[in-house]
């Protein structure tokens, strides 16, 4: 508390008359926040410290600079070593953001002790938070600053006894690698980055590996910054990873690998090309499934890099095809989602995609996981813009019916949600007869979110089928989904109902759809649920069909259930008249005023002395809506 | 240091206990063991005295700091825990009750709406808004009967449970309030994450459509549980102090008991009690206060259904199970078609007892995210036709991973 | 391998909390069947936990936050997991003390705790050699920085004034903590023989460790006990998966714990029954196998029911049922 004392002494001592009182108080506002987010660090409840940690920046702010470095860093430091990671998680996060509050980036490595600490704690989100502050703190950091302060707190955490120390520190070099500009000093950082891809403890290894990818991509946007050295380190690095007897390090030399061959791409050398397929093939064909996992799942990304020599982009065939058949279905999960994006590297070759390709697909498509099929069905029609039309009718059409019979109905509508890229090709109606089928258990699976799914689809569909298609083979779903028994399913098809209007225009809607509701079966009628479906659906049509069809199909109906027995109705009923109204008044005020006047003003006027509060509160709203309206 | 870490050992359970619990439960159990009074033995200090409150803090918590046994660290506790009045009352929003229905204006419905909406996106109220929420609730719910008349249609829904995703996804299948008119049978707290979200929820729905929602109380609508089964660590979790809580078990005093649909269904959170023969003797009940630990108004939050006739003990330690000429002779003595309640978990979300007679609600998926039940929820339309909506649970939102929240299991 | 080792701290807080509240322990008038030397096993039980509880918060480095990890699971645990926490307990000590009772009172006997955490068994036989005298060894096996932990808690509460653990931690030799990591077969075996009498009845307990072991692993090393020692007794106590329209548990325990603490249940949903869960044991005699529900309803004494019930409010008899269910005890012979 001294120090605090003699600051709020300092500080004032510029105005000299301030008379003691004065200074006393001015002092005293001072140090409240501080002496309160104490007491709220100390508070036994976690919660409490947490939401205390969370003011810190304003606490900071009414500080001052010169006393946030001097009494709350200090502060912090001390409490960055005894509290709880809740409190820690915060207090790393809040410090990232503390630069201009100590006084701009001058001050900024007063910060860089809590956050060593916090870097070095066990629980990995507080690490992970202090590693992103830290890298924050970085950029504002000057090249004196980073080579005298910040790369020693490197240093320091990458040879720490702790294994969470060193995780931390694998994050760090990024902040600095590329801001070292004497060789000498970048190879011995990279030289100790090596040791960290040799550790002894895997999580080490692993976090090493991990942000190794990022370091090369960070050589590859400074061109010119590498060394041969340097890339003798980086080599040597991801030969230990490709080569690590953990899975879960090897794997990640996929990454490492991407990363490199862009950068040698940027700089068109293409030396290292030969060597570099054959770890690649190496990595594909790996024994550990993960590390296969992870080729396929960045395949086309990792073969784009090699398009240089179409030569190369062959030799990755034979892989590309084992892992179709990879014993394991993540793998082929992984892969089946690659297969057009590699394909088209392949494009060239229409042989090899009708003999190789096709044939793969194929065995996919009927793979026995289904979460495999589904992530074919996924990009899979992609694949007809590198086919001509005969081609795709050809070989890639009985695929795709046979993928919307699938039993799962994932693979149906992931199939069907993408058949935009077969229609621009094909056409849908070659489609049409398989298409129908799946729609239909589609729209009757068990699963309501699948049925929500498909209606989804239908003014996709209704766009590329056609209307005469549509009345033909859909419309009398699209109806029967209002009387779906989930909430959700019939709000859905009465938004339905309305985008088919939008593509089919207000008399498909008045003679297709408006028509057959207003004959719907009465003694469905019965249950409220229904009738007020059938009121949300016509109120949703109002806006987009014609005015005559307002007058002369709906309003009738809104009035008739104005009187229903149930008042959940008759409040509906009250908030369509708005609707209602709003649609004549912007649309013809002139013809339709007295129809407003006579009909839906004395109904609303009626409603409001309803016996249900609700009703009367709902239609004095609508009734205002549409005075204001009529205006 | 060290006195924080202890601190974190208290459980102001027993404060409460000792005051609430009636006297008379199991006073064979409460051992010579004298090591064993930092456990949950209900019969400590079940003289309870409410004006020796602070001292009862003191006292127990320094029993539960004393977990060396031998009483080595206890004495070196301090005890500057907050001291907490648990009170029935204590929380004062029952002070300045109305004497007529609370009346909406445009301003409590402007309120209430954005309350609403804010809650929607499970986002807590303030504390002061919460203690206005409750005092407007008191004045809707005190006027509210024991056996409190709904009309149909209505929808029937039982447990929630702090599962405010679910609750969400309920309204997704059964449409949303007040478009939909809902009638909970209780157990809105406890064993989910989200108690307070749904608690305050559901009662910011019911003073904003009183007559589209009805909440009765369940079991878990009470001080004891409460404190057993996570409602109160949520408070002091998301709040910082009991306050909320004491809002809330306040209020829940208020809540009616049962209703009666359409004259014809029945419903209630538990069961039936033996003492407990028409429905006008529940009228007749003095239900604000906190759930007996026995008698009618304990059974109508507790008992069970069973397979065996007649009455038998429930295994819960509270309430009785009730058998199939149980059922039958009440709806027939009170002219009904069936009694629907809660309480039990059931693998299909509803099921049926007793020929008909009875039916089991519970509206509360994979409960406590493990049990891997459907739920379900009963549509009653204008022409008392039933339908059954079962569903699954909402897509799980991802969890802070700090505070890492797993279901418990042995491991 | 970490998040495996967490579960014993998961265990450690629910046998805590199952203790602070009264649960445990209970004395043999709990059983339908009442076992000899059943109160004198459980004595100074609470003591013993919550010394060594309160040696964690002093005695090492994380010592202090794992304490208050432990005590804060305490608190919050909840009627359904102290009751199962109970059962659990009683379901290894029941054919524990039997078979210590039975035929053996005067032969030689060793038991063998694989995967051992921070159970405190271990204290409750050796200090009370005048009851247990044939129990000639006592091994507890877990990974090394498990056993690290238990070995500087057991030194740390001997140097203390009690006299709950004596400054002797091998208790004359008779017990040792040793660090083997169970998915290496041959190491465990070698360290086992080289401890052990293989002619001397063994008893095994494997509480919640099987169910973390990957299919072949755990059968080679069920297959091999039985091959390398003459005679025992194992008993074992894990979840199971539950079968054909009963797994939904299974797979939601399975996904709920590999998602929030990356922890699998390699065999959950294989040994899903307690049919494909005993069948392991082929080539032993005498397999008994139960759930626990069935277990709780078939050992207990309607008066110890009536005690539990008295503890704490069970708000939910499903829910317990439900989990019991999916949890079985086995043991069997060779």
């Amino acid at each position: 508390m001294n120090a605090e004392t003699e600051h709020g002494n300092n500080s004032n001592n510029k105005d000299n008359n301030t008379v003691e009182q004065g200074n006393g108080v001015s002092r005293q506002e001072d140090l409240y926040p501080l002496a309160l987010l104490m007491d709220e660090l100390k508070h036994d409840d976690v919660a409490n410290r947490v939401e205390a940690m969370k003011k810190l920046d304003i606490i900071a702010i009414a500080l001052g600079p010169e006393r946030t470095r001097d009494e709350l860093i200090p502060f912090l430091t001390e409490v960055a070593q005894d509290d709880e990671d809740e409190v820690f998680a915060v207090l790393a996060d809040e410090l990232g953001k503390f630069v201009p509050y100590v006084g701009g980036s001058k001050f900024a490595t007063i910060l860089l002790p809590a956050l060593e600490i916090l870097a070095s704690t066990e629980e990995t989100l507080v690490r992970d938070k202090a590693v992103d502050s830290l890298n924050v703190v970085a950029q504002d950091l000057s090249d004196d600053q980073i080579l005298n302060e910040f790369i020693p707190l490197v240093e320091h955490l990458a040879t720490a006894d702790w294994f969470s120390s060193k995780v931390s520190s694998c994050g760090l070099f990024k902040a600095v690698i590329v801001r070292v500009k004497d060789n000498t000093l970048r190879n011995n950082l990279l030289a100790l980055y090596l040791q960290l891809v040799q550790d002894d403890t895997p999580m080490v290894r692993r976090a090493a590996a991990k942000h190794l990818s990022g370091l090369i991509d960070l050589f590859t946007e400074n061109t010119n910054l590498a060394t041969v050295e340097d890339w003798e380190y980086i080599s040597t690095m991801f030969q230990k990873i490709s080569t690590d007897n953990q899975d879960s390090v090897k794997f990640l030399a996929i990454d490492c690998l991407i990363s490199i061959l862009k950068y040698f791409n940027i700089k068109k050398d293409t030396t290292h090309f030969k060597d570099l397929l054959e770890s690649a093939i190496k990595l594909i064909t790996d024994e550990a499934w993960r590390v296969r996992y992870m080729a396929a799942d960045k395949y086309s990304a990792l073969a784009t890099q090699f398009v240089v020599d179409q030569s190369y982009i062959n030799e990755l065939l034979p892989p590309f095809l084992s892992l179709c058949e990879d014993n394991e279905c993540d793998v082929r999960k992984a892969i089946a989602e690659q297969v057009p994006a590699f394909a088209t590297l392949l494009k060239d070759s229409p042989n090899i995609i009708s003999t190789k390709i096709i044939p793969a697909v194929q065995n996919l498509s009927i793979d026995e996981n289904e979460t495999v099929r589904a992530s074919l069905a996924l990009k899979i029609t992609n694949l007809v813009s590198i086919m001509t039309k005969e081609q795709a009718i050809e070989h890639l059409l009985p695929i795709l019916l046979n993928m919307l019979k699938d039993e799962f109905p994932e693979v149906r509508l992931n199939i069907i949600a993408n058949l935009k890229a077969v229609n621009e090709v094909i056409g849908i109606e070659m489609l049409s007869d398989s298409l129908l089928p799946a729609i239909t258990e589609l729209a009757n699976d068990v699963n309501w979110r699948v049925r929500l799914a498909i209606i989804e689809y239908i003014p996709v569909l209704a766009e590329h089928l056609g209307v005469q298609f549509f009345n033909q083979q859909l419309s009398d779903f699209c109806l029967s989904w209002l009387w779906d028994t989930v909430f959700s399913i019939r709000q859905a098809a009465v938004n339905n109902l309305t985008k088919l209007t939008k593509i089919f225009g207000p008399e498909w809607c008045r003679d297709e759809i408006i028509s057959r509701l207003l004959k719907f079966d009465s003694q469905l009628l019965e249950n409220f649920i229904y009738r007020f479906t059938l009121l949300s659906a016509l109120t949703a049509l109002v806006p987009v069909i014609s005015l005559d069809a307002v007058t002369d199909q709906v309003l009738p109906f809104v009035k008739h259930l104005a009187d229903d027995a149930v008042p959940n109705i008759r409040f509906n009923a009250a908030k369509s008249y708005t609707v209602i109204v709003e649609a004549l008044v912007t649309k013809d005020k002139q013809t339709y005023l007295s129809l407003i006047q006579d009909t839906i003003l004395p109904s609303l006027q009626k409603l409001i002395k309803d016996d249900d509060i609700d009703v009367k509160y709902f239609a004095q709203q609508s009734l205002n809506k549409c005075n204001e309206l009529l205006k | 240091m060290d006195m924080d870490m202890d601190m974190d050992m208290d459980v102001p359970m027993h404060d409460a206990m000792s005051e609430q619990l009636i006297p008379t439960i199991n006073e064979d159990s409460n051992n010579s063991d004298n090591e064993n009074n930092d456990n949950t033995n209900n019969t400590i200090n079940s003289n309870g005295n409410n004006n020796d409150n602070n001292n009862n803090n003191n006292n127990n918590n320094n029993n539960n700091n004393n977990i060396t046994n031998n009483g080595g660290n206890g004495g070196d506790n301090e005890n500057d825990y907050q001291e907490i009045d648990f009170k029935p009352g204590s929380s004062g929003i029952a002070d300045n009750k109305s004497n007529k229905p609370l009346e909406l204006n445009p301003s409590n419905i402007n309120q209430l709406d954005a309350w609403i909406e804010k809650l929607s996106k499970c986002e807590i109220l303030s504390e002061d808004d919460v203690s206005r929420l409750c005092r407007m609730a008191v004045d809707v719910l005190q006027f509210e009967d024991n056996v409190q008349p709904v009309n149909v249609p209505v929808t029937i829904c039982g447990d929630i449970h702090g599962q405010f995703h679910d609750l969400m996804e309920l309204f997704k299948i059964g449409g949303p309030c007040p478009d939909t008119n809902y009638l909970f049978m209780g157990d809105y707290v406890d064993r989910g994450y989200y108690s307070v979200e749904t608690v305050s929820f559901l009662v910011a729905m019911k003073v904003r459509y009183p007559h589209r929602i009805t909440i009765l109380r369940g079991n878990h609508e009470s001080r004891q549980i409460t404190q057993v089964y996570g409602f109160y660590d949520e408070c002091l979790r998301k709040y910082g102090s009991a306050n909320v809580w004491k809002m809330f078990t306040d209020l829940f005093d208020y809540f009616p008991i049962t209703a009666l649909v359409d004259n014809k269904i029945f419903c209630l959170h538990g069961g039936l009690s033996p003492m407990i023969e028409t429905i006008d003797q529940v009228r007749e009940l003095n239900r604000i206060q906190e759930v007996p630990h026995e008698g009618p108004m304990c059974d109508l939050l507790w008992s069970d259904p069973d397979d065996r006739g007649g009455w038998g003990i429930s295994p819960r330690g509270a309430g009785f199970t009730f058998g199939q000429d149980i059922s039958e002779q009440f709806n027939h003595t009170n002219d009904l078609s069936l009694v629907a309640r809660a309480h039990q978990l059931v693998m299909e979300g509803y099921a049926w007892s007793h020929q008909q007679n009875v039916v089991t609600i519970f509206s509360a998926p994979n409960y406590c995210y493990r049990c891997g039940n459907q739920a379900a929820i009963m549509e009653v339309d204008e022409n008392n036709n039933r339908q059954f909506l079962q569903y699954d649970p909402s897509v799980r939102p991802g969890e802070p991973t700090v505070s890492r929240k797993t279901p418990d299991y042995f491991l | 391998m970490q998040s495996i080792q967490q579960t014993d701290f998961d265990a450690f807080s629910a046998k805590l909390a199952c203790i602070s509240k009264g649960y445990l322990p209970t004395n043999r008038q709990a059983l339908i069947d009442p076992i000899e030397k059943w109160d004198q096993f459980y004595q100074d039980y609470k003591s013993l936990y919550f010394e060594y509880l309160n040696t964690i918060k002093i005695s090492t480095l994380k010592g202090k936050r794992l304490f208050l990890k432990i005590t804060r699971a305490m608190q919050s645990s909840q009627p359904v997991m102290n009751y199962g926490t109970y059962l659990r307990t009683l379901s290894i000590d029941i054919p524990l003390l039997q078979y210590l009772n039975s035929n053996l009172i005067h032969k030689q006997c060793q038991i063998v705790n694989l995967g051992c955490g921070s159970d405190l068994r271990c204290l409750q036989i050796l200090n009370n050699k005048d009851i247990f005298p044939h129990v000639i060894k006592y091994i507890d096996l877990d990974f090394k920085e498990s056993v690290e932990l238990k070995q500087s808690i057991l030194k740390s509460i001997s140097s203390s004034q009690n006299s709950l653990v004596p400054i002797d931690t091998t208790w004359g030799g008779r017990f040792e903590a040793v660090a083997s990591d169970l998915n290496d077969l041959d190491n465990t075996l070698l360290i086992l023989k080289s401890k052990l009498d293989v002619k001397i009845p063994t008893i095994f307990i494997t509480e919640c460790t099987l169910c973390y072991i990957k299919e072949k692993e755990s059968q080679d090393l069920i297959d091999s006990i039985r091959t390398v020692f003459d005679s025992g007794l194992w008993i074992s106590y894990d979840p199971i998966g539950g079968a054909n329209s009963d797994n939904r548990f299974g797979i939601i325990m399975k996904e709920n714990l590999l998602m929030s603490r990356n922890l699998d249940l390699p065999t959950l949903l294989l040994y899903n029954s307690k049919e494909s869960y005993s069948n392991r044991w082929k080539n032993y005699k005498d397999v008994k196998i139960q759930n626990m529900w069935d277990f709780l309803n078939s050992n207990l004494h309607p008066m110890e029911l009536k005690r539990l019930q008295s503890l704490q409010f069970l708000d939910e008899f499903e829910e317990l049922k439900i989990m019991q269910n999916h949890y079985v005890t086995m043991n069997a012979r060779w």
